[in-house]
């Protein structure tokens, strides 16, 4: 009974990785860009509804308003990293990676300033914030269905619609896009914007779960890295299995070999890679 | 139509295209021929901006092509098909096709009835389809675009004997459309083709009318080493 | 023009000769260094130290042992390596009587080690690893394991003398911790614990996993959980629906101040064993707590507690006058808003009263006192 509990929990921590990791993951294969600022985006998200809602619990409404701001200002920090990446668009991945990461401590060291530098947690909204038959909280469960609904609605679009062929065709052969007539510039842009977007909401999502505090930037880029590169870069359905993989080890994997714990999400990381190089989706290049 | 002058381009260092000047008549299909390594395939990259010119002219109709970018000269209507076909591999044939339609007068339909065996296919992703088949997306992609200028690089290179005259029979349909067809193939080159020009160190060093090129063994044994 | 140029510079260089070896002689005047965590991990509790020693500054008119006195704060970013080269800095440049702060353990021993070398005594105002303390270092916090130890002291007459399960981050202090806690618990008739759970430090984000390998006849639990962590922890605790499954008892830190807000409602109710309270009755605290509570608004944690005595220790040992390493070790009795404590004369570790404390309406009121062991 227990363990079901577990792999549960290890569901709702899936659903929130894949929330984070996605855009990783396009914009890696999109630009060829490793953001490392996507912890501090995820960060950004988080630190935002604390400075609005405080830590004591809001309505419903105003939680997912807060979520919508949050959004907003994915987009609008999205739209900063879009212009600083782009002189470095044919640099190497050192570059990059310097770049990003000098932003990504810009932001973090920001938001730090403008709260302070202490411990804090978002409250699960009123009506989620107690506990299912008394031993599981309500917030976990609204966490998977927002993560499900994120995730299918990400896949719909990518899948489905015109503008999902076109970013898929951007990540194939932008050159030939290019040669149709397409503004691939403004593809780029988009999924820039729609991955910081979602790295920002899923630091509200994440609020109640992971604490706010100095170094929550590093630790969650570190897992939202972890779960691309066994996933396999630049696959939406690498980050979804990649994500909802690392949910489980982090918590069945934990309760079934705990003398592990501390290992076993590298060692999963390790076993992936050598079985699979690219990772379970990648492509091999 | 089209008027190449005094094109210049290459990679790095190392310089292809050495003054190369055509022109096309409109509505006509040139084949640019020449032995491997001599610049064509430079010569049609340079053309759709892939390769940037270092220097020269490149006139569709009023508008200057050089130094525009890949996808302004694809605004002004001219369209590749690149050597290897390069298909988007995850987007299935109907995907590819929707993402390239722009208004004018081919649609997806027609491009099914130009090669209808890609009709049969319209679910299958780019990776999934064979040689010819890519083949075919790749110029239906291109002729979405309502072309006034078309570039085919190598179109036949790996395919199958019955293939390539399936293709031929395809392009030689398209009658009143402006091409470039970079081709090893001969014989399906003249098939295709309304006039030939035949490409040294990259420069244009013979033009001719397919007929005329018909009867010039030497010309095709000088600059393409074929022994017919 | 040049002799004029030349003049000034020998002039100049003389000035400053001078001047070092003024301040160097200057007996009127006591230097303290603070190496606190401005940056790094454990920021936040390295405000509360830098905001508690100006504090007792400024309620002093910036004086220790009467003389005038000189804070200066150097950051460590939590890293040893850094922390040891502050310390080279404040001993040899800025010539520190002594210094101050320190809030990991492993940043102590680097600085410890190297202000030893130097001759400058060390007044640890918080790293609680045991191995600290010794010759020229003294502190005012608490050892890792006489943490543990009043807490094991308690449970046995608090929760009873059988079916302890402890559990706690898999580092030093945790370790300590733990182990001063069986100690405790066995040395006061307990049996000994029948399971020991640890969680990798710093890398755990989900507690549910490792609460579920509570064994079904445990009787109730310790842990040892310190700032992020101690959150997640209290939090997850009660959301899963384990605080009526268990009785639950905790190190200090879960309830300290510097994470009860982020805990929330969660925190309500959880009982810990820890060296001070707000809350506690004596004039010393009274003032403490209004003074602290005007200038941050909210109560004081241990942290800033223990900064605060760090440098009455200091002010005392001043005040004595000679050998400032010598002094530390004869200070005697501090009047702490803690309550009376003394340093043991071999390891110079604080020998006080530990409180079991339960969290209710927004402060830890203390529910029993726990007098050190005689003559440990």
């Amino acid at each position: 009974m227990s363990l079901l509990v577990t792999a549960f929990d290890g569901i709702a921590f899936g659903c929130l990785l894949f929330v984070l990791a996605v855009g990783l993951t396009m914009i890696f294969g999109l630009l060829d860009v490793l953001n490392l600022a996507h912890g501090a985006l995820y960060m950004a998200g988080g630190y935002l509804a604390f400075l609005v809602i405080g830590e004591v619990p809001t309505s419903l409404a105003v939680f997912i308003g807060v979520a919508l701001l949050a959004v907003v200002a994915g987009l609008v920090l999205g739209g900063g990293l879009s212009v600083a990446i782009r002189p470095l668009t044919r640099r190497g991945h050192l570059d990059q990676a310097l770049l990003t990461m000098g932003l990504a401590i810009l932001l973090s060291e920001f938001l730090l300033q403008v709260a302070d530098r202490g411990f804090h947690s978002l409250a699960a909204p009123r009506g989620l914030d107690g506990s299912i038959a008394g031993s599981y909280p309500a917030y976990r469960v609204a966490v998977i269905v927002a993560g499900l609904a994120i995730a299918g609605a990400t896949f719909w679009i990518f899948e489905r619609t015109r503008a999902g062929a076109l970013v898929r065709a951007a990540v194939d052969d932008p050159e030939m896009l290019a040669a149709s007539g397409v503004n691939v510039r403004r593809i780029r842009l988009s999924v820039v914007l729609a991955g910081c977007a979602l790295a920002t909401l899923a630091g509200v999502l994440g609020g109640p779960l992971l604490n706010l505090r100095a170094g929550l930037d590093t630790e969650v880029l570190v897992l939202a890295l972890i779960v691309i590169v066994v996933g396999g870069l630049a696959s939406i359905r690498g980050a979804a299995l990649g994500a909802l993989l690392i949910g489980q080890v982090q918590t069945l994997g934990v309760a079934l070999v705990p003398e592990l714990a501390a290992y076993l999400l590298f060692a999963v990381m390790a076993a992936v890679l050598l079985w699979r190089p690219a990772g379970l989706f990648g492509r091999a290049t | 139509m089209l008027t190449v002058e005094a094109l210049t381009s290459g990679y790095g260092q190392g310089q292809v295209l050495h003054e190369a000047a055509m022109e096309l008549p409109p509505g006509k299909a040139v084949a640019v021929l020449g032995r491997n390594g001599v610049g064509k395939t430079t010569f049609v990259h340079t053309l759709m901006g892939l390769v940037k010119p270092w220097s020269g002219s490149i006139r569709l109709g009023d508008d200057e092509l050089a130094g525009l970018d890949t996808r302004q000269i694809a605004r002004h209507g001219v369209r590749i098909v690149p050597q290897g076909r390069r298909v988007y591999r995850s987007l299935t044939v109907e995907e590819t096709l929707a993402i390239s339609s722009g208004p004018g007068e081919w649609t997806i339909e027609r491009v099914y009835e130009l090669f209808p065996s890609l009709a049969a296919r319209r679910g299958h992703r780019g990776d999934q389809l064979s040689g010819g088949e890519q083949e075919m997306l790749a110029i239906g992609r291109a002729l979405l675009g309502n072309p006034r200028l078309l570039l085919l690089d190598e179109p036949s290179e790996g395919l199958a004997p019955l293939v390539v005259e399936e293709l031929g029979r395809a392009l030689s349909s398209l009658e009143g459309m402006s091409i470039i067809l970079v081709e090893q193939n001969l014989h399906l080159a003249v098939a295709v083709a309304d006039e030939v020009r035949c490409m040294v160190k990259g420069s244009f060093v013979y033009q001719a009318t397919t007929a005329e090129f018909r009867r010039d063994p030497a010309a095709a044994k000088e600059y393409l080493g074929v022994g017919s | 023009m040049r002799h004029a140029v030349l003049a000034l510079l020998v002039l100049s260089v003389s000035a400053c000769g001078g001047a070092a070896t003024q301040s160097a002689a200057d007996d009127s005047t006591i230097k303290v260094g603070a190496i606190v965590s401005q940056t790094g991990v454990y920021s936040a509790l390295g405000d509360d130290m830098e905001t508690a020693m100006k504090l007792y500054l400024e309620g002093h008119g910036n004086k220790l042992g009467g003389k005038q006195a000189e804070l200066i704060v150097a950051d460590d970013a939590g890293n040893p390596e850094t922390g040891q080269q502050k310390a080279k800095q404040l001993t040899l440049e800025n010539k520190v009587d002594v210094i101050t702060g320190l809030i990991a353990s492993p940043v102590a021993v680097a600085v410890a080690k190297e202000a030893g070398a130097q001759k400058t005594p060390v007044v640890i105002a918080n790293a609680g690893a045991d191995a600290l303390g010794g010759p020229g270092v003294f502190r005012v916090s608490y050892t890792n394991y006489m943490h543990g130890y009043a807490a094991g002291k308690y449970a046995v007459e608090a929760y009873g003398k059988e079916g302890a399960v402890l559990m706690g981050a898999d580092y030093s202090a945790g370790t300590e911790t733990l182990k001063g806690f069986e100690d405790g618990y066995t040395k006061a008739g307990g049996a000994k614990p029948i399971k020991q759970i640890l969680t990798p430090f710093g890398k755990t984000q989900n507690f549910q996993p490792y609460l579920s390998q509570i064994p079904s006849e445990a009787k109730f639990l310790y842990t040892f959980y310190a700032g992020g962590e101690a959150i997640t922890f209290a939090k997850n605790f009660k959301q899963f629906g384990y605080d009526s499954k268990i009785k639950l008892l905790t190190c200090q830190n879960i309830t300290d101040e510097d994470v009860l807000q982020a805990i929330g409602a969660d925190a309500e109710g959880i009982t810990s064993v820890g060296l001070y309270s707000p809350a506690l009755d004596n004039p010393e605290n009274a003032a403490f707590v209004s003074m602290w509570k005007a200038k941050t608004g909210k109560n004081p944690s241990v942290v800033a507690l223990q900064s605060w005595d760090a440098m009455q220790l200091i002010d005392k040992a001043a005040a004595a006058g000679g050998s400032l390493s010598d002094a530390l070790a004869k200070v005697g009795e501090i009047k702490s808003p803690r309550g009376t404590f003394t340093l043991d004369a071999d390891k110079h570790n604080p020998v006080q009263n530990w409180y079991a404390r339960t969290y209710e309406g927004g402060v830890n009121k203390v529910v029993a006192t726990i007098p050190p062991d005689p003559a440990s």
